[in-house]
């Protein structure tokens, strides 16, 4: 079962809440728990580390997930046949007409490479983002990548992580995914395979706007999903907009608690601290549990 | 004209609020103000201004797709070979298929096929906006489509879009995406100065990190803006803010009724909100 946690827009809720459902899945299923946003991961932080391991992480190695051109400034003529043919603008000539890389805006296409007519481009793999593994205060595993600034292949370093959670789980692993914001790349490489996705709002427009959003590429890969309310009574008249958006999808609401903010300043887990909040997600939980066991049973 | 972007890594931190208010507050000064919502996958700024919907673009973006002549095509397999993204399948013996999701749009097969068999087809992957706030406020928005996944091109092409006219305005405010992926820094490209929007909490703190390691990176001075910053830890962002030698330029305590005007849409009718940014200039 691999379960993932969306929003569009950022900071309504995402991580607080895949990680209070991965505390309260573990209880009886095997969790593993996948920050899915390798631009800024946080999920680590509301999960807490295991404080009895020394290095924080049980395991951590860097990974490539491109392969981006090597200029042989003593072979190119500066004949910009790959400047011109980039379709990302990622090749200049500089102040100095040394042919020059932006990485950020490399794809690692490697049309560069085969127009070259000198031979002047090589491809070399980057080094560009490092997989951790954690074991979280609650014993189950957090993984997570973390791209090197000024990198940006975040969809494909998501399909990597991905690929090694599968390595340490086995059949019966329940992944709960904690995705970027936005609707892009990195996202869809989140929802992709997904068996569900809970959509977390906050009574606003923006939110609202963008959940509808996020939901729209969600319909476009056939996925269930289930719809949260996070922080319901700032605005009572938009949350029941979103209600009636969201009809037999509604999953539950959680009511705006300062106790959210001083468990994450503490790093304490909100599952341990806001009780309240325990409460409103527990009915949430439970919804999420009736609707992935009838998929699961559906699939089977 | 001057260029300067709002951003910080984290979501939900108020960024697309400070940019709505800084630009709202500048015009009020007598600049003329261009705020450009790079938020392509979700775009606000519009909410916040009270323009009901994006309608009428002005302007589509475009990305091209490969397209291939089955008669053309020998099934040599080259393209496939080719192709860095995997976005080309080739069932045994049979013309290539493409998968458009897993498609950069990068040119390499249609660049390499002997045959001239490929040919790339122009499809629109987003749309610009142009709404006129008031006699010295504009607001562009760029918007991707729903369910593209390459969406800097959006992002590259509305700052193309808005270069052809910058000249009319003094001041040019970029409202970036959350985050520090490609879509990020494409609207960060160039920027004369950066502010960072960030919270004071772990997250804010971890997250404002990485963007300040990035603008580093782009050469791009920049402030931290605290918002909210009354609830939670102010040490753990000071922290940061002296690691990275930048300096917090303003800080917003935390308002409930600020957050109840915000989440019915529109700040521009609330006037009383600019005095969240007193005492707060820009450094042009």
């Amino acid at each position: 079962m691999r379960l993932t946690v969306v929003s569009g827009k950022g900071g309504v809720g995402k991580s607080m809440l895949a990680s209070s459902l991965a505390v309260l899945f573990s209880k009886d299923k095997k969790v593993v728990a996948i920050d899915c946003d390798v631009d800024a991961p946080n999920l680590v932080l509301w999960l807490g580390i295991d404080s009895s391991i020394k290095d924080n992480a049980v395991y951590s190695k860097k990974i490539s997930t491109v392969e981006k051109p090597v200029i042989k400034n003593d072979k190119c003529i500066n004949c910009e046949k790959c400047v011109d043919v980039c379709n990302f603008g990622a090749l200049i000539l500089d102040e100095e007409k040394k042919l020059k890389l932006i990485p950020y805006k490399c794809e690692g296409c490697g049309l560069c490479k085969i127009m070259c007519p000198q031979g002047a481009i090589e491809m070399e793999k980057v080094d560009n983002c490092t997989l951790s593994l954690y074991k979280t205060k609650k014993g189950f595993p957090v993984i997570q990548g973390q791209i090197e600034p000024g990198e940006a292949e975040s969809g494909q370093a998501v399909t990597e992580i991905r690929k090694y959670a599968d390595e340490v789980a086995d059949s019966n692993t329940f992944f709960i995914q904690d995705a970027a914001a936005g609707t892009g790349c990195p996202v869809i490489a989140s929802i992709v395979g997904s068996e569900y996705v809970v959509a977390v709002a906050e009574p606003s427009r923006s939110s609202f706007s963008d959940i509808k959003r996020v939901l729209d590429v969600v319909k476009k890969f056939n996925i269930p999903f289930g719809i949260v309310i996070n922080k319901y009574d700032l605005n009572g008249d938009i949350s029941d907009e979103i209600i009636d958006y969201a009809g037999s999808n509604f999953l539950g609401t959680i009511k705006y608690n300062t106790g959210i903010i001083k468990s994450i300043v503490n790093l304490e887990l909100v599952m341990d601290k806001c009780l309240d909040v325990k409460e409103e997600i527990v009915i949430i939980y439970k919804k999420i549990l009736e609707r992935t066991s009838i998929i699961t049973k559906e699939t089977s | 004209m001057r260029t300067i972007a709002v951003t910080g890594g984290k979501g939900g931190t108020g960024k697309s609020s400070f940019a709505v208010l800084l630009s709202l507050k500048m015009s009020l000064e007598g600049k003329k103000v261009l705020l450009v919502d790079c938020d392509v996958e979700c775009p606000n700024d519009f909410i916040l201004l009270g323009v009901k919907e994006l309608t009428d673009p002005i302007k589509e973006t475009r990305t091209f797709y490969p397209k291939i002549d089955p008669d053309k095509c020998k099934k040599c397999g080259f393209c496939v070979r080719s192709c860095n993204s995997s976005a080309l399948l080739q069932p045994l013996n049979e013309v290539p298929v493409l998968n458009k999701n897993l498609c950069s749009s990068c040119g390499v097969c249609w660049n390499v096929c002997p045959y001239g068999a490929i040919s790339k087809e122009e499809e629109m992957n987003g749309e610009i906006f142009l709404n006129n706030i008031s006699k010295n406020f504009s607001l562009v928005t760029g918007r991707s489509i729903v369910g593209i996944r390459e969406t800097s091109p959006v992002v590259e092409q509305t700052r193309k879009y808005i270069d052809t006219i910058s000249s009319d305005f003094d001041l040019v405010i970029i409202d970036t995406a959350a985050g520090t992926h490609c879509t990020v820094m494409s609207a960060l490209d160039g920027v004369d100065r950066a502010y960072s929007v960030t919270e004071p909490t772990p997250l804010g703190a971890h997250d404002l990190s990485i963007i300040l390691r990035v603008l580093r990176i782009l050469k791009i001075p920049s402030e931290i803006i605290l918002n909210r910053s009354d609830i939670g830890n102010k040490d753990l962002i000071t922290q940061i803010s002296d690691k990275y030698s930048t300096d917090i330029s303003l800080e917003i305590p935390f308002d409930r009724k600020f957050a109840e005007i915000y989440s019915r849409g529109s700040l521009i009718e609330n006037v009383e909100l600019l005095k969240m940014l007193d005492g707060f200039s820009l450094n042009l």
